[in-house]
């Protein structure tokens, strides 16, 4: 730790009630500022606490940072010397860290003490000085503003093309240099094809300059390559480097994201030379442009290639920050060439940038939330409109598709009014129809249900045993394995007479538990399901004939009598009876049949009158943003934590006590899967809701017990995770509804006793979801009954309940229409064609989505604290937008925001950005940057070979409306650029990084351009520009190192032979090829990529499947479009990969290469269908020959550099 | 060419040393592999060639055998009577304080190993009885049982043990020794890392290079298909074919070279030179053939299959052929449910080979100055992990506050214990022993002073330690 972070951590350990038996008095008479404490701050302090230091973040020689205070906060409190940290350290009141530090200066006298203390007490007055609206300073040479300097004479003014090549020759006369000589034109093209576009240029377009003897034919060049659309893509990949773009999310799971949007919108941008300080402001504030486009929406992806963890129980926030911490550094590197970041977890220790104003800077970033939008496309819409106006017309017909009679024998569940077992166990009746036994356990019981049907042409009768978490292994019975006997199954009609069961069958009986057992009257034999193989804890349907004929034409009543006493807790568990009806034999009105039915269903339905409430106020514990929709129904957004806790506080406004209160969960369009829970990953849309609980707040703020909730109910339930886990008082179960994503669903509380409230009280709801796959619910509704009995959950969307409880004749045709439509979608009649609309829905294409930036609503937004020592864990003071003081202002104005950041970054007075993002094209150019640290131009950083040079084209650049067009084109036509890139021994020796810039550059080409120029010289290359991202062919096992060993799914067709640029970029298993010749890795910002020259490069392109595939498929260009003579085919080989014209020698090489392996090939030394992978006709032998050739070829130095 | 060699030599090695100096363009001027003498490239400078450690060393490389997952302290090393009273009851709120968890509530249960332990060796070492042939090797080990680490998941804490800093991005440690060392092997990376049973949560940024030139970068060997990626020649290209084309390369580059005078295509003859050699060298790296049956019985191995014990096996003959750091990931270790079990199955696959390599490094007079790591990424609860809606049960969740790890070999004071947790093995007592300490260990056992090796990035200095890391004396030898 340094003195600085002692004398912190010393203030914090700091007890102001300490008395201060040993400070001197505070002066009594009027302190002056300037004139007696200014001298001691500058005598004492401001060596370490000044402009050039600020240790431990503290700086005194400014009013608005010494107020401020440091890392730790503020160290002096106006009127209360005492409590000031400044005066208990100058006071020496802790021994460990005097201040000054020994070493670092006398101690303060006894009447400097009691100056500064009287000052303080004053009121600590320092009037605003007539410099203190400036900004800070530093005479660091990249914090001022470049001057646009005079064109320096040089004695052979000739040979200057444009001010650049005046800089760079008048710094070669000073070192006694030359330049070179031009480079060839052969040479030049393929220099300028590879700078600009990325690709190697044509023999044909070699050949066209080679002849263009118009004396502009080199501008003309240049400015073809800078118009076409291969530009963006070259430049595009520049500037994704330093966006850390790709195509997962990384850390442990690295799922596939979707930003591809962004990747293009870059490519558009520059292919129309978006202005840079444009290109800046959409890409960081974007989002906020008055009505911004989409593409100003996409645009803000920029900040959303930070990486995304989605392992397992993390803490969502945690990695938050470290996002808006990358998001800072590159912001940092990119438009302002400084590592900021260094200030995360201390004041930065050479530049001048507090950890205060560190974390200023990070908060114009942690007020976004981070959405996907989805992109507009017409052709995607009208298709999307198409199927939806087949499904109006479907639901339409509806009606005109129910059946006019019944197809066979159909089934119905029996309702039952009544459930009674003879031991002390429960049974309870459950929203569809079964009876659950619960409560105590007996060895044997016998169970009586009672039921009121509609019994017209009731022929048999069905008992389904079912499962149920809450019964041992499931059940469906209550022995220890699920198991139970059912000894006698008796019915009886209304008159109490025995309605008389033959023809028993299962779907599957325990041998000697057959199912005939059941109605034999013998109480030694029944049913039971101990199948063996795992088929015990399933459901199981036994079903009985009635004996004689149906039932007549009405409703009725039954009594079923359950005999089991087999003994060993051998019970029923879960069960459900229906009714079996045979059809009426004869074809009716197709109208009143859907009517007698809609008729039968409504009145099988249990309603009442809910009300739903707006909420005064939710709050998510996890921050995420809840907005209250006009329907009262509440919206969850912003952030997605994984686990969660919703505060509902409900205004009660109604005298009759609440006896149930009633939670819908609700799609939403922004919702995963349109909801209704807030899950992306695993099971998308659905929710899991572990806990409830409800309880009243009193207009004064007193907050009750918990009410006790009697049952829970709701409409769906997903297997394992039934409604009443939400009372069960565990944490980890609950309710939740996979299988039914995508609808609404509620569920009912009923209460135990009846809320009775006073008025002006609130129901406080608590929804606890403590999951770790962020499984919250996106969108609810909450509302209440004052039913004096209410029932459970009824089944039916809540818009729908107010309809059925409408009568009938009072109903709208709306009203009416929407109750049938809903009948219908539930009928099972109606359940084919239900699924042929549902089939239909699924084929909607979806419209493609991109990643973006957006600023969280005002009522929402975060308090940007400072971390101590960087950790998430520990905030301490709360601080507002602001930007580090050595910079430029920001513009006036209330409320700083990330718009006003763009522009203050492409502001005219930034001294850094323009500097940086011309030092970085420079680089792209010539391989080093006139400032070599492209990432640094802080103190710590190189400095520049030319400043002069650096500072006229920074100063150019907004001259030129900040057209990167326009400075690619100054620098591609000056005299420096177009220098043979030879290095003669001498001048290697003297420059062998080419610093002075005597000679042309040269280098290997980008991995992307590697493998661009494979394709281009073998004929393979699709050049289709955007679009989703492809997979090429790579090596076997390269995807498997990764978490989850996920495959590569090998593009087939074009998509093979896509630019380099669109490969599926996965962070945690890079494509091989690229990553080999040192394509950064995307996890942070990459201004400035690597050049590494290895054996595993050259085993890449001698080996690796892309490349074979493009030897081979040059051999057959050779073959097919070269000349016939072998010399002829070595030339013409040779010219499509370098571009120049091959040496006597050269071809002397190649030919007697190519012969020496046709010859083996024809000695079947060599297999040629195995070398060109295949069995086609033609010239194979040529073609293999040829293709021993091109492979050679590919692997040239020359053929992967620009020379 | 009329170039004196030796000028071209001296811009080049000039020119390497002063960009690692100032973390400049890492031009790297040569190639991945160290020691013998390129064919004609001999002028070039290599940034693996072997480098003297800044002080005398106990180890000359390393084998690091990494758990992924993190294994249960609790049932392998640190055996808790008090669990075994206490199984089922709740942990005290004192003991849990404010402590974060992936997964579980913090006032979940204790639960007690399923296993027995016994003492083994002259040192008496306490051990599972899941680990019967580390017991053999009890006292040829040091185990450290107060092991902690910042993170509490799984890619992060993998990163954070492998590079110093829970986010991707950083040198690994095998990266930081080639970079500190270089390597002594012949005609294999310097850096080599072998995987079995599935990919690790951490990915390649537990071997990246990070910010150091990518030839530190640790290369990956499969056990299916290619050793290393393209070392084969592709489909009818035979050797006598793969040598001509490399001569025709050589030869066009060579007379380029003549002309344009850049000292990068002598590296790229190199580089050539040297995969060309990489092509034989690594498949019979891989050939198990050769070994005895003893051998391959002691390990468990087969030749052919991909397992740990095979990458142990591997692990001998790559440290052998002068390979300085070796990496072997073994996933499967997040024993949320049924630990038990879990642990069987893994101890199943690892403990006879992790024992075998002590043997068989011992008996060939490698141990001496080999050192052998064992440990994952943190430990696991003394409380069970059970959720319904997970469908967990007898498990244990993530636990960062102490866990153990174990290692042997160069330097390394044998049958030795370190450290203590309390009696329900949730906090340290005795000798913390931080990531940091770990991995500042490690270095001081080749020779490396933690604090002195770094590399200037991004404006500053970086080291594997970030600013902290004490040696750990107690277990040296």
């Amino acid at each position: 730790m340094t003195i600085a972070g002692l004398w912190i951590a010393g203030l914090l350990s700091l007890i102001v009630d300490q008395p201060a038996a040993s400070l001197p008095p505070a002066s009594l008479k009027k302190v002056n500022f300037t004139t007696e404490i200014q001298p001691i701050f500058a005598a004492s302090c401001l060596n370490c606490h000044g402009s050039k230091k600020q240790k431990g973040g503290l700086a005194l020689h400014r009013k608005a940072s010494a107020m401020a205070g440091g890392d730790d906060g503020p160290v002096i409190v106006p009127g209360k010397s005492l409590e000031s940290r400044l005066i208990r350290y100058v006071g020496g009141l802790d021994d460990d860290h005097p201040m000054p530090p020994e070493g670092a200066g006398k101690p303060l006298t006894p009447d400097q003490i009691s100056l500064l203390r009287g000052w303080i007490d004053q009121g600590a007055d320092w009037p605003d000085d007539s410099r203190s609206g400036s900004s800070e300073t530093s005479d660091h040479w990249s914090f001022r503003r470049p001057v646009r300097p005079e064109l320096p004479e040089v004695p052979d003014p000739s040979w200057a093309r444009n001010p650049i090549d005046r800089f760079v020759l008048a710094r070669l006369d000073r070192e006694g240099l030359k330049p070179s000589s031009e480079a060839d034109r052969t040479t030049l093209i393929r220099r300028l094809s590879l700078d600009l576009i990325g690709l190697p240029p044509t023999i044909a377009e070699v050949d066209a300059f080679l002849s263009d003897d118009r004396p502009d034919s080199y501008e003309k060049l240049v400015d073809r390559l800078l118009a076409s659309p291969h530009y963006g893509e070259r430049w595009g990949r520049r500037w994704l480097d330093a966006a850390r773009y790709a195509d997962t999310n990384g850390y442990e799971k690295d799922r596939e994201r979707s930003i591809w949007p962004y990747r293009d919108w870059v490519i558009q941008a520059i292919n129309a030379d978006m202005p840079f300080d444009r290109f800046t402001v959409e890409q960081i504030a974007g989002d906020l442009l008055p009505n911004p486009t989409t593409e100003q929406k996409i645009a803000t992806g920029f900040h959303r290639n930070t990486m995304i963890n989605e392992e397992g129980g993390i803490d969502v926030e945690e990695f938050r920050f470290a996002s808006l911490v990358d998001r800072v550094a590159t912001t940092g590197a990119v438009w302002l060439g400084l590592t900021v970041q260094c200030a995360q977890c201390h004041t930065h220790k050479f530049d001048p940038i507090t950890q205060r104003e560190y974390y200023r800077f990070l908060s114009f970033f942690d007020n976004v939330d981070e959405p996907e939008i989805a992109i507009p496309d017409p052709a995607i819409a009208s298709r999307r409109a198409e199927i939806e106006l087949q499904i109006q017309a479907l639901e339409a017909t509806l009606a005109d598709r129910f059946p006019d009679h019944d197809e066979g024998r159909t089934w119905e569940v029996a309702r039952p009014m009544k459930a009674d077992a003879q031991s002390p166990a429960h049974l309870e009746i459950q929203p569809d129809g079964s009876i659950l036994a619960t409560g105590s356990t007996p060895l044997s019981d016998r169970y009586e249900v009672e039921v009121e049907a509609d019994l017209s042409r009731v022929s048999s009768i069905r008992l389904e045993a079912l499962t149920d978490p809450s019964l041992p292994n499931q059940g469906p019975g209550r022995a220890p394995n699920g198991n139970f006997v059912l000894s006698e199954f008796e019915v009886k009609d209304a008159q109490g007479q025995p309605v008389k069961l033959s023809g028993a069958e299962a779907d599957g009986s325990q041998s000697g538990f057959d199912v005939r057992g059941a109605i034999d009257g013998d109480p030694a034999t029944g049913w039971a399901v101990d199948l063996g193989g795992g088929r015990l804890n399933k459901n199981h349907t036994a079903s009985f004939r009635i004996v004689g004929q149906p039932f007549p034409e009405g409703r009725g009543r039954l009594t079923f009598r359950l005999d089991q006493p087999y003994g060993g807790r051998h019970t029923l568990g879960r069960f459900r009876i229906a009714l079996g009806r045979e059809p009426s034999g004869q074809s009716g009105d197709r109208r009143a049949r859907l009517e007698a039915k809609r008729k039968a269903w409504e009145s099988s339905l249990k309603l009442t009158h809910w009300s739903a409430v707006a909420p005064s106020t939710v709050v998510s514990a996890k921050q995420a943003t809840m907005t209250v929709l006009d329907d009262r129904s509440v919206l969850a957004s912003g952030d997605k934590p994984n686990n969660d806790v919703y505060k509902v506080e409900i205004p009660v406004d109604r005298p009759e006590p609440i006896t149930a209160i009633r939670l819908e969960v609700l799609p939403h369009e922004s919702l995963p899967e349109n909801g209704p829970g807030r899950a992306h990953l695993f099971s998308v849309g659905n929710f899991l809701l572990t806990e409830v609980e409800a309880a009243l707040v009193s207009p004064d703020g007193q907050r009750s017990q918990p009410s006790k909730i009697r049952d829970a109910s709701a409409d769906f339930e997903e297997t394992g995770r039934p409604a009443r886990q939400t009372i069960d008082g565990k944490v980890d179960t609950g309710w939740s509804i996979g299988g039914a994503v995508g609808k609404p669903h509620a569920i009912v509380f009923r209460m135990a006793e009846p809320i009775q409230a006073r008025p002006g009280s609130r129901l406080l709801l608590t929804l606890h979801q403590f999951t770790i796959h962020q499984t919250t619910i996106g969108r609810f509704r909450v509302s209440t009954t004052t039913d004096p009995d209410p029932p459970a959950a009824s089944g039916l969307p809540a818009d729908v309940e107010e309809i059925a409880l409408i009568p009938t004749d009072r109903r709208t045709s709306e009203q009416a229409t929407r109750l049938e439509r809903d009948f219908l979608s539930v009928a099972p009649e109606m359940a084919p064609a239900i699924a042929e609309i549902a089939k239909l829905r699924r084929s909607k294409p979806a419209f493609k989505t991109s990643m973006v930036l957006r600023e969280r609503p005002k009522n929402q937004t975060r308090t940007t604290r400072i971390r101590k020592r960087g950790e998430f864990l520990q905030p301490t003071d709360p601080v507002s937008p602001g930007i580090p003081s050595v910079l430029h202002r920001l513009p006036e104005g209330p409320e700083p925001d990330r718009l006003k950041l763009a522009r203050w970054l492409v502001a005219p007075e930034n001294p850094l950005v323009a500097r940086v993002v011309m030092n970085r094209a420079w680089q792209a150019f010539f391989g080093r940057g006139l400032v070599a640290t492209v990432e640094d131009f802080g103190v710590r950083g190189e400095r520049p070979t030319h400043p002069e040079l650096l500072d006229w084209l920074a100063t150019e650049f907004p001259r030129q409306g900040w057209s990167m067009k326009a400075m690619h084109r100054l620098i591609v036509t000056s005299a420096t650029y177009r220098q043979a890139s030879q290095a003669p021994p001498a001048l290697l020796a003297r420059d062998p990084r080419n610093e002075l810039l005597a000679r042309g550059p040269r280098f290997r080409v980008d991995s992307e351009t590697v493998r661009d120029i494979a394709l281009v010289v073998s004929g393979l290359l699709d050049p289709t520009i955007g679009g989703p991202s492809v997979y090429p062919p790579q090596p076997d096992g390269v995807t498997s190192l990764a978490y989850g060993q996920p495959s590569w799914p090998t593009s087939r067709g074009r998509d093979r032979y896509r630019r380099g640029l669109y490969t599926f970029t996965k962070r945690t298993a890079p494509f091989a090829a690229f990553a080999t010749f040192d394509m950064p890795t995307s996890e942070v910002a990459c201004v400035r990529r690597e050049r590494s020259n290895t054996p595993l490069q050259a085993l890449t392109l001698l080996n690796d499947p892309a490349f074979i595939e493009a030897a081979r498929a040059l051999g057959g260009r050779i073959v097919k479009e070269g000349p016939v003579d072998t010399e002829g085919r070595a030339r013409f080989a040779f010219r499509l990969c370098v571009g120049r014209v091959a040496s006597v020698e050269e071809v002397a090489s190649i030919v007697g290469f190519h012969d020496q392996q046709a010859e083996r090939i024809r000695l079947g030394e060599l297999d040629a269908s195995k070398i060109i992978g295949g069995n086609p006709k033609g010239e194979l032998l040529e073609w293999a020959a040829w293709s021993t050739v091109a492979r050679a070829l590919l692997n040239l130095d020359e053929t992967i550099t620009k020379e | 060419m009329s170039t004196p060699r030796q000028e071209l030599k001296g811009i080049t090695r000039r020119h390497f040393y002063r960009d690692c100096g100032v973390g400049l363009g890492k031009i790297a001027l040569a190639s991945l592999l160290a020691g013998s003498q390129p064919a004609r490239g001999e002028g070039v400078a290599n940034p693996l060639a072997p480098r003297p450690p800044h002080f005398a060393p106990k180890a000359k490389r390393v084998i690091y055998l990494f758990m992924a997952g993190a294994p249960s302290q609790l049932d392998l090393f640190d055996f808790k009577p008090s669990l075994q009273k206490f199984d089922g009851k709740p942990v005290p709120a004192e003991v849990v304080k404010d402590q974060r968890y992936a997964f579980i509530q913090p006032d979940a249960s204790l639960m007690a190993s399923r296993f027995r332990f016994a003492k083994h060796g002259q040192s008496g070492l306490e051990l599972s009885e899941m680990l019967p042939h580390l017991a053999i090797v009890a006292d040829d080990i040091a185990v450290i049982k107060s092991v902690h680490t910042d993170q509490f998941n799984h890619a992060p804490a993998q990163i954070f043990m492998n590079t110093g800093s829970s986010l991707p991005g950083r040198p690994s440690l095998g990266s930081w020794v080639t970079y500190g060392l270089g390597s002594e092997a012949a005609d294999l990376p310097g850096f080599v890392v072998l995987a079995s049973a599935g990919g690790s949560s951490g990915g390649v940024a537990n071997w990246s290079s990070g910010f150091l030139p990518a030839a530190h970068q640790g290369v990956p060997f499969r056990s299916k298909g290619d050793p290393i990626l393209n070392v084969t020649s592709p489909t009818g290209v035979d050797p006598r074919l793969q040598r001509d084309t490399i001569d025709l390369v050589r030869g066009l580059n060579r007379r380029h070279l003549g002309t344009v005078g850049d000292p990068e295509i002598e590296a790229r003859i190199a580089a050539y030179e040297l995969a060309y050699r990489m092509q034989t060298s690594a498949p019979a790296l891989m050939d198990l053939s050769g070994e005895s049956k003893e051998t391959l019985e002691l390990y468990g191995a087969k030749p052919g299959a991909a397992s740990f014990a095979n990458n142990c096996l591997l692990a001998r003959r790559l440290v052998e052929r002068g390979v300085r750091f070796v990496n072997l990931y073994h996933e499967g270790w997040d024993h949320h449910s049924d630990v038990a079990g879990g642990l069987k199955n893994q101890c199943g696959q690892t403990d006879r080979s992790s024992s075998a390599l002590i043997l068989d490094l011992k008996r060939r007079g490698l141990l001496d100055d080999t050192l052998v790591v064992w440990g994952g990424e943190f430990g696991r609860t003394p409380m069970v992990e059970s959720n319904a809606t997970l469908g967990r049960s007898l498990g244990r969740d993530h636990h960062p506050q102490a866990f153990t790890m174990w290692m042997a070999g160069g330097g390394i004071k044998p049958g030795t214990t370190l450290g203590a947790t309390d009696d329900l093995g949730f906090h340290i007592t005795e000798s913390p022993v931080h990531v940091h300490d770990i991995q500042a260990t490690i270095l001081h056992l080749l020779g490396l002073d933690h604090t002195r090796l770094t590399y200037k990035s991004q404006g500053r200095d970086f080291r594997l330690t970030d600013v902290s890391g004490v040696v750990i004396d107690k277990i040296l030898g």
